[in-house]
């Protein structure tokens, strides 16, 4: 099992990108690399639509999506200057059509909408479409459109129930985000999953023991904060640290883990995986992914990120190395580690090149 | 002539490759400057590189000449310690699979080398710095045309008398006249006009 779910994305006038150049294939772990303004965040922000494309409607009371409880969109909303920001130029439809890697079989429990007489009960869904305007959105499963309703029932047979799972989660570098993450894992339901199944020990032991100087045992919960028991010496006894103390690389290392080993995304997204982190905790971190049972797409602009790649090697990696024409027409390239590796020990910084590449060969 | 190691360049007239530290990179940048404007050089390699010297240079331009990149110029820079001849590059460039068409010799210790390598053509210009070892005799001398000193043509030396005189490597290159530089650093600069002028 290769747990890739998306295996295409194609996106039309969706925030900063006028249209992909061709359809950007995916693997299990991608890495997209380029310049500001590329369109990296764009294309992870258009992939965590897929958790939930709707609005949370205010008429029907529906749960708050963990972890940062709002819709995506309304949550990539909030991060830009609402909806509107999220359209090309401000006005028309962003289109972002999703290619599954496998058919996934979905039963309707609930009539598909608006025309009832004509629904499958079953169908066989392979590929997404949403469209969003500045009014409404719409989505499509395999050219027929859909209701909320169905799209549970859809994200059902991925094996996504309301309750604790997710089909994605998206770490953007935003410190908000950060506060909704503590937040989150702060919850009681949420905390004593966390420690049901150990993982407030496997952070430390797993990403963070080998990176920091500190003797730190387990994360738990003091004074309503979040925080990790440091051992000092036998005279002095353990120390209960906050975490917002330990220095934002580590913070973030944490809550993330948390969150991401708690809801279990089949599909990871990660905006900027290297902020605040030393190479060490890139490492860790990494060695992390590469190990996990899903999807990986992260964004980076650091060198010692692709570095680590080439020793970390995780299966189905690629390089996506992103370029722009000033018609906001992103391309882009793949390169396999074995070519990032043959770069980066001729001394060739791949990220300098991007726009010397032949994007017509691939 | 810009020579440019991240911006954003539509055209890529010629990649700099240097076997050698960031001071050559450094001086070579502010000395571009003083030439043709219409024309971008870009220097992909790392900011740390794994390796210097003549082998590790032909290897990086060896690993861009596979790949599908349309850039077909190159400058390549390197010390005079790590080159006893023409014939240790053309060695170097036949090991790595190169094969040289063409020789022009256009000052002493500065060759335009016309390659092939698989289906690509390449030009090569193959600038060696220093006299003896490196680019601080470039320096000494530099010094000597600006400010009339005598500097030791060392290192050690050339930094301290840069530190003395409250100056910067680049700023003594940017005081230079053309000329001055022209007698100083005879390859890369006859390199920087040729590559200006060249289709």
């Amino acid at each position: 099992m290769n747990f890739v779910i998306v295996r295409e994305l194609d996106i039309t006038e969706f925030r900063g990108i006028r249209k992909l150049a061709k359809p950007l294939k995916l693997s299990k772990f991608n890495v997209l690399i380029g310049r500001n303004n590329v369109g990296k965040t764009a294309i992870l922000e258009a992939l965590y639509l897929l958790t939930m494309p709707y609005r949370q409607s205010s008429v029907v009371p529906s749960s708050p999506l963990p972890p940062y409880d709002s819709y995506p969109i309304e949550f990539i909303a909030k991060t830009h200057d609402g909806i509107p920001s999220l359209i090309y130029g401000y006005a028309g439809t962003a289109t972002l059509k999703y290619y599954l890697k496998e058919k996934i079989k979905t039963e309707f429990k609930t009539p598909r909408l608006p025309v009832v007489e004509t629904t499958p009960k079953e169908m066989e869904v392979d590929n997404i479409e949403i469209r969003i305007t500045t009014e409404d959105i719409k989505v499509l499963l395999n050219g027929k459109e859909v209701n909320k309703n169905n799209y549970e029932d859809f994200l059902n047979s991925l094996g996504i129930n309301s309750g604790r799972g997710i089909l994605s989660l998206y770490i953007p570098n935003n410190s908000d985000a950060y506060k909704a993450l503590d937040s989150f894992v702060l919850r009681d339901e949420v905390w004593s999953w966390i420690e049901k199944e150990g993982l407030h020990r496997k952070v430390i032991k797993e990403v963070l023991e080998p990176t920091i100087y500190d003797k730190l045992t387990e994360v738990i919960i003091k004074r309503d904060k979040l925080c990790a028991r440091k051992e000092v010496s036998e005279n002095i006894g353990p120390l209960y640290i906050n975490i917002d103390s330990l220095g934002e690389g580590i913070k973030r290392a944490i809550l993330i883990y948390l969150a991401v080993e708690h809801l279990k995304p089949k599909i990871l997204i990660w905006d900027d995986i290297e902020v605040a982190a030393h190479p060490s905790l890139i490492e860790h971190t990494l060695k992390w992914l590469a190990q996990s049972k899903r999807q990986i797409i992260v964004s980076t602009h650091s060198i010692d990120v692709l570095y680590i790649l080439t020793q970390v090697r995780p299966k189905d990696c690629k390089i996506i190395t992103l370029k722009k024409s000033p018609d906001d027409i992103v391309n882009y390239k793949i390169l396999a580690l074995d070519e990032l590796e043959d770069y980066l020990e001729s001394s060739i910084d791949v990220r300098k090149i991007i726009e010397d590449l032949n994007y017509e060969s691939g | 002539m810009r020579v440019v190691e991240s911006e954003t360049t539509h055209s890529v007239h010629a990649y700099v490759i240097t076997g050698n530290g960031s001071r050559d990179l450094r001086v070579l940048k502010v000395s571009a400057e003083k030439y043709n404007h219409s024309k971008t050089l870009k220097v992909p390699q790392t900011p740390i590189k794994r390796e210097t010297g003549l082998t590790a240079l032909i290897r990086t331009i060896a690993t861009l000449a596979d790949k599908p990149i349309q850039v077909s110029k190159y400058l390549a820079i390197i010390d005079k310690e790590h080159v006893n001849s023409l014939q240790d590059v053309i060695d170097e460039l036949n090991r790595f699979g190169f094969k040289v068409t063409s020789v022009e010799e256009l000052v002493t210790w500065l060759w335009l080398l016309s390659v092939r390598r698989g289906p690509k053509n390449l030009n090569i210009y193959f600038a060696v710095l220093g006299t003896r070892k490196r680019i601080e005799e470039n320096l000494a001398k530099l010094i000597k045309l600006t400010y009339g000193e005598k500097v030791p043509e060392s290192k050690e030396a050339v930094n301290k008398w840069l530190k003395e005189h409250g100056l910067e490597d680049i700023d003594l290159v940017r005081k230079a006249s053309k000329n001055q530089l022209e007698k100083a650093f005879p390859t890369v600069i006859q390199a920087l006009k040729k590559l200006a002028s060249d289709n």
